[in-house]
């Protein structure tokens, strides 16, 4: 797989709708059957990528949210937008 | 056709004619479906027809004018229309969620073990039935959302190949009426020597998500009400039936009914896990 570039933005794939649980999210796709188990950091980095933020910045932000964990948090948001890529659930903007 | 015979199938509303022309196809259709043997009424049905010609013989099997299967093999006439007749009760089932799942139940109460095929589900619900639990399903479940109460689609437990070597000592040697053997696995009637009593209705009680890894050890993983509902989705067979696609109860569900991932790759340590997962003692037995 193409490694995610800092400035990437992504869009969210707007086939998949959510339901809440109590700290997670579970995405779901009718068309596909299918359900994509986001936990709160992943689901931190959908949230931010649908509002066109590149990954750079989501780090950032989250970062600065999670003060203590922020040696895991660049591998831990790159690792979420592989697996959300992966699964179809982010798609690359192009724009 | 100069049939000899009809048998009405009906699950959850939904009903099917299996039409035979000898008392051997007949014989096969009971085999199959005599769990859900239902009633002749003036509705139409979707119906089948099960013909064996000559000496040998030859079966066949049609849909109206549509060819399903032609050979030799009963095994594979029944493994082909068993599929055909899960579709039907599925593909207009409205009534509730229709899970692709074994089903056992324990203490008057229903274990759902959803899971794709290959996971593993069919071998632990066989090995569930020798320990003392009531032997459901190993195919579908039907939940209603008010109270859970689970609707198996009983039918003969169908083992592939792979499965053999660890029931070892479950599976019964020979040729009777209570198997039907075929190249790719058998069929086997639970319920000839299942004495414990069975549950039609029980209420759901429990998720158990099966994973076979051969020679893996045994271990038992809580699962979040979010990871549940995403590895039932994966099993949600009727989703496009119900409003909103169903997420709705299913999501539900899983906050509800704890749910847990049992990975196991033999029976060794499998009774004793289970035992102390389940607080209940398994009878003796030989697997």
């Amino acid at each position: 797989m193409t490694p995610i570039q800092d400035s990437q933005c992504f869009q969210v794939n707007k086939e998949f709708q959510v339901e809440k649980f109590d700290n997670e999210i579970l995405l779901y796709s009718i068309s596909t059957n299918k359900g994509v188990y986001l936990n709160e950091t992943a689901y931190l980095v959908w949230t931010l990528c649908g509002k066109g933020y590149t990954k750079e910045e989501i780090i950032s932000i989250i970062s600065r949210a999670y003060p203590d964990n922020k040696n895991e948090i660049p591998q831990d948001v790159s690792s979420a937008i592989e697996s959300l890529s992966a699964d179809n659930v982010l798609i690359v903007d192009n724009e | 056709m100069n049939n000899t015979g009809s048998f009405v199938l009906s699950f959850c509303g939904q009903r099917i004619r299996i039409t035979s022309n000898c008392p051997e196809a007949a014989s096969l259709i009971a085999f199959l479906f005599e769990a859900h043997r239902g009633k002749e009424t003036a509705e139409e049905y979707t119906t089948y027809d099960v013909v064996y010609a000559g000496k040998k013989p030859i079966l066949s099997l049609w849909k109206e004018d549509k060819h399903l299967y032609l050979g030799e093999s009963p095994y594979d006439l029944g493994f082909t229309l068993m599929n055909e007749v899960i579709y039907q009760c599925i593909v207009n089932n409205y009534e509730g969620m229709a899970i692709h799942a074994a089903a056992i139940g324990m203490n008057k109460t229903g274990i759902l073990l959803p899971g794709k095929s290959g996971s593993g589900k069919s071998t632990l619900a066989c090995w569930l039935s020798k320990q003392n639990c009531s032997y459901l399903t190993d195919e579908l479940v039907i939940i209603s959302a008010k109270e859970y109460l689970m609707k198996p689609f009983s039918r003969p437990i169908s083992l592939k190949n792979g499965s053999f070597e660890a029931l070892k000592g479950i599976i019964p040697k020979g040729n009777d009426q209570h198997i039907l053997r075929g190249k790719k696995g058998i069929m086997l009637d639970q319920n000839f020597e299942n004495t414990t009593q069975r549950l039609h209705s029980p209420s759901l009680s429990l998720i158990l998500f099966p994973k076979f890894i051969n020679q893996s050890p045994t271990q038992i993983n809580r699962l979040s009400a979010a990871q549940a509902c995403s590895k039932l989705l994966e099993c949600y067979v009727n989703a496009r039936n119900l409003p909103g696609h169903g997420i709705g109860p299913l999501a539900q569900l899983t906050r509800d009914i704890p749910s847990f991932e049992l990975t196991y790759g033999c029976f060794k340590d499998l009774k004793s896990t289970m035992e102390n997962f389940l607080d209940v003692p398994f009878p003796w037995t030989n697997a």
